[in-house]
């Protein structure tokens, strides 16, 4: 139990705290760039999922971000402690901040007399961070580089602005708006398996470290 | 081996520059198709020819408070303070004072109007939006007071709205006749030489993608001898930092450019071939020119910010920030899609054809484009700058927190 909230301690301190701050600094901006005062239930989900989504893709970022020296990431894997746990106790930390900033981006919502229905906004919400936090974390895992992690999310969002869901089907983000449950459930089983594919190819002995 | 041809190969065999040229080309495929927009000559009769911009005072009064209504009805106002869309709900006492100024514009119960625009709407929703809502305005309303409505809507609303003056005067429109429509088709095929009609809009979707993607290429690069742990090697050599930084800048634009000339030749092929089907003399330099002129700026810049930005910050805070940075500008030109360029990193034309709207937007055109490659070759000095204090071991004291 000390141990693990040692690593817990360190993680936070030296790794995650900035992200954490970044994440709040947006959350708590996002109001003076984008209008979240008495907005009607389809408005609100519209705000929530094309400008807190990119939050999302911050907070998860920093899963693998302390192992990306292959140097660091060998002497890591030669600890007692398996990385397997590393990497289970730096996840529950990431998922603690994100629930904690859409709850008060939820808050920010309602504080401002938009209609919303919580529950529901943040489950699907959810969704969609879980799937582009699990494409960052695989991309991650195959490239061991910070940028190649940011890009993949980040290019997914981006097309997602220029596409409908007559294209993406299920994948589409922005889908809550028009009451798309299907494709929530699935982006967010999604971006469970894609979690789970990243941590069994991190904890493989050799990672296929690529030229980025 | 030159020190080009080596910072050349090192991007060509990166996972980066490769994801990126994917992505470029499944965006621009996705959004143009492989069989474009088509021109055709107008028929005499059509039911429609598309439409035009207009100087014409009643039009423009129609129009705008059209859209005043619009907004009314759905309690929603865009505005575009800080570059970014903000849609804006009014309260109750000041929805009242919009509805005034529409009652006195066409002497009708905001109640009638309503259902008017409704019952269009739902009319307009089964046909597929093929007509527009024109207000149902007041004989002899004054301009001067159209001014002053719009002027009070402003203070109501914000700034950053349609309703300020440049705002109507730029997006006012109305319906082309045959004739116009007939001297619009000749200026394509010859002056646009149909390749230059397709060309603009190719370089409208370019123009998006490439505000966002090169700043991963410019991290990459900045980042790789941190990565590969040969920043001290390589601040021990002879090299100069200016030579280093400048060649890598170059080398970075040059291989991304060329990706993106060769990404453009499937539709350059593609006009070519409805030029020669409208017996027009279609130009691939001409197709060319618009990519160098239009794009080229836009590469030349994302690269310089983000090679600043990630020496500066770090990788991470760099693409944060350019990401802010395409977001703002691609949300401030989303409320004129034609013939948009202002300051705006990303300039829009999303049609193909209306080359006057072109001629119109070209001189501020060109002074945009200069603007933001100044910008990034600046940020590439700036870089070489703090490249330099670094190597004689000047330390940047956020940068250990942020990386």
């Amino acid at each position: 139990m000390e141990k693990n909230l040692k690593i817990i301690g360190c993680y936070f301190r030296l790794h995650y705290l900035p992200f954490i701050i970044i994440g709040v600094l947006l959350t708590a901006g996002l109001p003076s760039l984008v209008n979240i005062k008495i907005l009607t239930l389809e408005q609100s989900a519209i705000v929530l999922e094309r400008f807190f989504t990119i939050i999302g893709i911050i907070m998860f970022l920093p899963l693998y971000l302390p192992d990306a020296d292959a140097n660091i990431l060998d002497i890591v894997r030669t600890k007692k402690t398996a990385y397997l746990q590393i990497i289970l106790l730096r996840l529950i930390q990431i998922l603690l901040a994100t629930f904690g900033l859409l709850i008060l981006f939820l808050l920010l919502l309602h504080l401002n007399h938009s209609i919303l229905n919580f529950g529901t906004f943040f489950a699907a919400e959810l969704a969609n961070i879980l799937f582009l936090g699990g494409l960052s974390s695989v991309a991650f895992v195959l490239s061991w580089h910070p940028v190649v992690s940011l890009m993949v999310p980040m290019l997914y969002y981006v097309f997602n602005f220029f596409t409908n869901e007559q294209k993406l089907k299920v994948f589409y983000l922005f889908g809550l708006a028009d009451k798309e449950w299907l494709s929530k459930i699935v982006l967010g089983s999604s971006g469970i398996i894609l979690l789970l594919i990243s941590m069994w190819i991190a904890t493989k002995k050799k990672s296929p470290f690529l030229s980025t | 081996m030159t020190l080009l041809t080596k910072e050349l190969k090192l991007t060509i065999k990166s996972l980066t520059f490769w994801i990126v040229i994917a992505f470029i080309a499944i965006f621009l495929y996705s959004q143009i198709g492989m069989k474009m927009t088509p021109i055709k000559k107008p028929e005499p009769n059509q039911d429609s020819y598309g439409t035009i911009s207009t100087t014409n005072k009643t039009q423009i009064q129609k129009q705008t408070y059209a859209n005043l209504l619009q907004e009314y009805v759905e309690n929603t106002y865009s505005t575009y303070p800080f570059t970014f869309v903000k849609e804006i709900q009014l309260t109750d006492k000041q929805n009242k004072e919009i509805a005034i100024i529409l009652e006195k514009a066409t002497r009708l119960p905001i109640e009638k109007l309503q259902t008017s625009y409704t019952t269009f709407q739902k009319k307009e929703r089964q046909s597929g939006y093929s007509k527009e809502y024109l207000l149902p305005l007041t004989k002899n309303h004054s301009y001067v007071t159209f001014e002053k409505d719009m002027e009070t809507a402003v203070q109501l609303i914000g700034n950053g709205s349609y309703y300020e003056r440049n705002s109507y005067l730029k997006q006012s429109y109305e319906p082309m006749t045959y004739k116009q429509a007939v001297a619009q088709y000749n200026t394509i095929i010859h002056e646009d030489k149909v390749t230059g009609a397709y060309a603009r809009i190719v370089c409208d979707y370019m123009g998006i993608i490439l505000a966002l993607v090169p700043a991963f290429i410019g991290a990459t690069v900045i980042l790789r001898d941190r990565r590969s742990m040969g920043q001290d090697v390589i601040f021990t050599k002879v090299v100069a930092s200016g030579k280093l930084i400048t060649i890598r800048y170059f080398a970075t634009v040059l291989v991304l450019f060329a990706a993106v000339l060769l990404l453009c030749l499937n539709p350059a092929l593609q006009s070519m071939v409805t030029a020669n089907r409208l017996q027009a003399h279609g130009s691939l330099l001409l197709f060319y020119e618009y990519i160098i002129g239009w794009n080229l700026p836009t590469i030349l810049a994302v690269i310089g910010i983000s090679f600043l930005l990630t020496e500066c910050f770090g990788g991470i805070i760099s693409l944060l920030g350019q990401f802010i940075l395409f977001m703002s500008q691609l949300l401030a030109g989303s409320s004129d899609l034609i013939g948009n360029s202002g300051w705006n990193l990303i300039p829009r034309f999303n049609e193909v054809g209306s080359p006057k709207v072109f001629q119109s937007m070209l001189p501020q055109l060109v002074c945009n484009r200069i603007a933001w490659s100044t910008i990034g070759i600046l940020c590439v000095l700036g870089t070489v700058f703090l490249y330099d204090y670094q190597r004689k071991g000047g330390r940047l004291p956020w940068k250990k927190i942020l990386r």
